[in-house]
């Protein structure tokens, strides 16, 4: 579907600063999508307005055609840093209460990724350490058979094993006509899974471009593109 | 499979492709792996693969059928390999000719090394 997600209009603003401005855009279904952006400048918002953990200030988002609003928890998957939520918790328990809330949570495949992962379903979330807590949330959200998944950088505390086959992980373990939105800032070691990215360039400024045909017209990675966007930016 | 990252990367999925049907990994009437399949194998997104096989689709190299898969064309080897071999030539003349070199001298230079074997 081509319009997947569509956002009309939206701003909104942080101490009457905007972190986006009169923003629209579509965005298809089945996309793995960058979002990049230099610390603070609003990636987060961004996935808290299409998450609709925020309101905009103006303007509306649909994603499948309904009002974000008024969607259903359980068609977005949404990943923020480590969930403290589960700190109580044992690995297995808090599998057991995802199972039990979230109507697509597949508890074979979480277990599953705790083996993949070297997690051991008797461990305690809270003695984990951060890469660990990371991974604790990925099985949990990668577990899930949504259509939207959002991500704030999930990778942050990963480890050089995993990072090296992060690729294979998500490819493995989401549908392919799921959307992924992934702040992230590990783009030399993810941007060939990109098919898109988003770039939030401050004043409220957004630039959404497929990375395929970046590199087919301007011979620059998109890293390299990156780069130009942001240091442009910072010159006006 | 390490990728350009300057360069479109469904394009070098179907070079990557094309150089396995030249080489004869894939022949004729071959079923290639499906859209998922090259997606692991790659570790690129099904759309980028998508991308690849459509374009290989377009250069009559394979056939896809809707719900059935890709299958590699007869007589594409012959096809691959004089295309493949012209954008080498090509390539090299380029190269040639940026260095100023005339006609005759990179003719000239071609078979002497030809003949020294």
């Amino acid at each position: 579907m081509d319009n997947f997600i569509q956002i009309e209009g939206i701003s909104k603003k942080y101490d009457n600063k905007y972190v986006i401005k009169d923003v629209s855009m579509s965005i298809p279904s089945g996309r793995i999508i960058g979002l990049l952006g230099d610390n603070g400048i609003g990636k987060t918002t961004l996935l808290k307005l299409l998450g609709n953990l925020q309101k905009p200030d103006k303007g509306e988002i649909r994603i499948d055609n309904t009002p974000v609003n008024q969607m259903k928890a359980k068609d977005i998957v949404y990943l923020l840093e480590p969930a403290n939520i589960y700190d109580w918790m044992k690995i297995k328990e808090a599998i057991a209460f995802c199972n039990d809330f979230q109507a697509d949570f597949d508890k074979e495949k979480a277990l599953r990724i705790c083996r993949e992962f070297g997690l051991d379903p008797n461990a305690k979330i809270t003695r984990l350490s951060k890469g660990n807590k990371e991974k604790v949330c990925l099985m949990l959200a990668f577990s899930r058979n949504a259509k939207l998944y959002l991500m704030d950088e999930p990778l942050g505390g990963i480890d050089p094993t995993l990072k090296k086959n992060i690729k294979k992980f998500i490819l493995e373990n989401i549908p392919t006509d799921a959307t992924i939105i992934m702040a992230t800032h590990l783009l030399k070691d993810l941007e060939v899974l990109f098919d898109q990215i988003i770039i939030i360039t401050g004043a409220g400024k957004i630039i959404y471009v497929d990375t395929d045909a970046i590199r087919k017209t301007r011979n620059q990675s998109i890293d390299e593109y990156y780069s130009e966007v942001i240091e442009n930016a910072a010159s006006h | 499979m390490d990728f350009r990252t300057n360069a479109p990367i469904y394009e070098q999925i179907a070079t990557s492709i094309k150089e396995q049907i030249m080489s004869g990994s894939l022949h004729y009437g071959d079923k290639l792996p499906s859209v998922r399949e090259y997606s692991l194998i790659y570790e690129v997104s099904a759309l980028t693969v998508q991308r690849a096989v459509q374009q290989l689709d377009l250069e009559g190299i394979i056939q896809s059928k809707k719900g059935i898969g890709s299958f590699v064309l007869g007589n594409c080897k012959n096809n691959l390999e004089s295309r493949m071999i012209g954008q080498q030539v090509d390539e090299f003349i380029e190269k040639m000719k940026k260095m100023g070199l005339t006609d005759e001298f990179i003719i000239s230079k071609v078979k002497e090394s030809l003949s020294n074997g």
